[in-house]
């Protein structure tokens, strides 16, 4: 009986509670963002600075976001292109299987 | 911008009297077939966007925009308000060319400020604003608040088409704060001249948004549709219900 009304207190006020744990939990994040997560790496970040400094003469692109997806992390694009024929496929197959069903 | 690619700027340039004409027909066939001022609007700001691609040193004259704009709103507002008041309906004497001029000053007024709006990020906001902007990390905090949004609906939620909205809030929240960490820039990264400036955007986290972007289009068109299928087999929206009835075959 007791465990019974404890349920049916938890299922009333399911949402309230899950949105205060989801306050409570954004707070914690935005804290230690605040505290630890630094948003500028000027002079710290090496990746930034070789692209910047070399993508034309490496790659032969002008802007810095072609050559890394073009050329820097080619494997990355080429595969997301076949993710994009993956989720096709899938919509395709979920589709058939609805007209096909015995 | 010196090292303007050329191969932009004579595409732009062939490309500029197409657009005109494709935008002023579909303004002035919106009376008749698919179109309007809004749309016409939209597709002749690109012939002010294109002529920054062809030579952005040049710069635009907003005023005389910002004065168009100015003019125009106000121009549309009295003639709705005219005609309230006076009940008088002026589209029964004059027909399809009063939808015509309507149309037309709509186009004006909203390629206007589209080209307003575009000229002002690439010539002011871009070098004051943003700089006021990313000493506070704006971006990140608004992006792990969205996040945990959307972590509350697939909490909270149990309908089944919200779970798939709340996933895409989430994913949002991701790529706004990887692109807004990577942002030092003073300036757009693809249209800037970097030669004078000193900060600009990480590309790297840019180049891989973009493939986030497109996988979680792909997660969502997925989910979407394996919901229809579950939908027809079980009848129902909701994540326990569909439970129930998946134990009960």
């Amino acid at each position: 009986m007791k465990d019974k009304q404890k349920s049916s207190f938890v299922n009333r006020n399911r949402k309230s509670i899950v949105m205060i744990v989801c306050i409570i939990m954004c707070l914690i994040t935005l804290s230690s963002f605040m505290l630890f997560g630094s948003s500028n790496y000027d002079g710290k970040d090496d990746a930034k600075a070789y692209v910047l400094e070399n993508h034309n003469t490496e790659t032969g692109a002008k802007n810095a976001v072609t050559a890394i997806y073009l050329n820097y992390r080619l494997w990355d694009t080429i595969f997301e292109a076949m993710l994009l024929l993956l989720s096709a496929m899938a919509v395709i197959y979920f589709s058939w299987s609805l007209d096909h069903e015995e | 911008m010196k090292n303007n690619s050329i191969i932009i700027s004579q595409v732009a340039k062939i490309l500029m009297p197409f657009i005109l004409v494709f935008g002023l027909y579909i303004v002035i066939g919106g009376a008749d077939s698919v179109g309007g001022g809004f749309q016409g609007g939209a597709v002749l700001s690109a012939i002010f966007i294109l002529r920054y691609l062809i030579s952005p040193d040049r710069k635009i004259k907003t005023k005389i925009l910002q004065q168009t704009e100015k003019i125009l709103m106000i121009g549309i507002l009295l003639l709705a308000m005219y005609f309230l008041g006076t009940s008088m309906n002026i589209g029964e004497k004059l027909g399809e060319i009063w939808m015509i001029f309507l149309n037309l000053i709509i186009a004006i007024k909203v390629c206007c400020g589209l080209s307003i709006i575009f000229f002002r990020y690439v010539f002011y906001e871009g070098r004051k604003f943003m700089s006021i902007l990313s000493g506070y990390a704006l971006g990140e905090i608004t992006a792990i608040i969205i996040f945990f949004i959307g972590v509350y609906g697939i909490i909270a939620r149990r309908n089944i088409v919200k779970t798939v909205i709340a996933f895409g809030v989430m994913e949002m929240g991701v790529i706004l704060f990887f692109l807004s960490n990577g942002e030092g820039s003073l300036k757009a990264p693809i249209l800037a001249d970097t030669t004078d400036i000193v900060a600009v955007s990480d590309p790297i986290p840019q180049a891989l948004m973009i493939t986030a972007i497109v996988i979680g289009v792909g997660v969502t068109a997925v989910a979407l549709t394996m919901f229809i299928n579950l939908y027809h087999k079980f009848g129902t929206t909701n994540w326990e219900k569909a439970r129930e009835a998946r134990d009960k075959k």
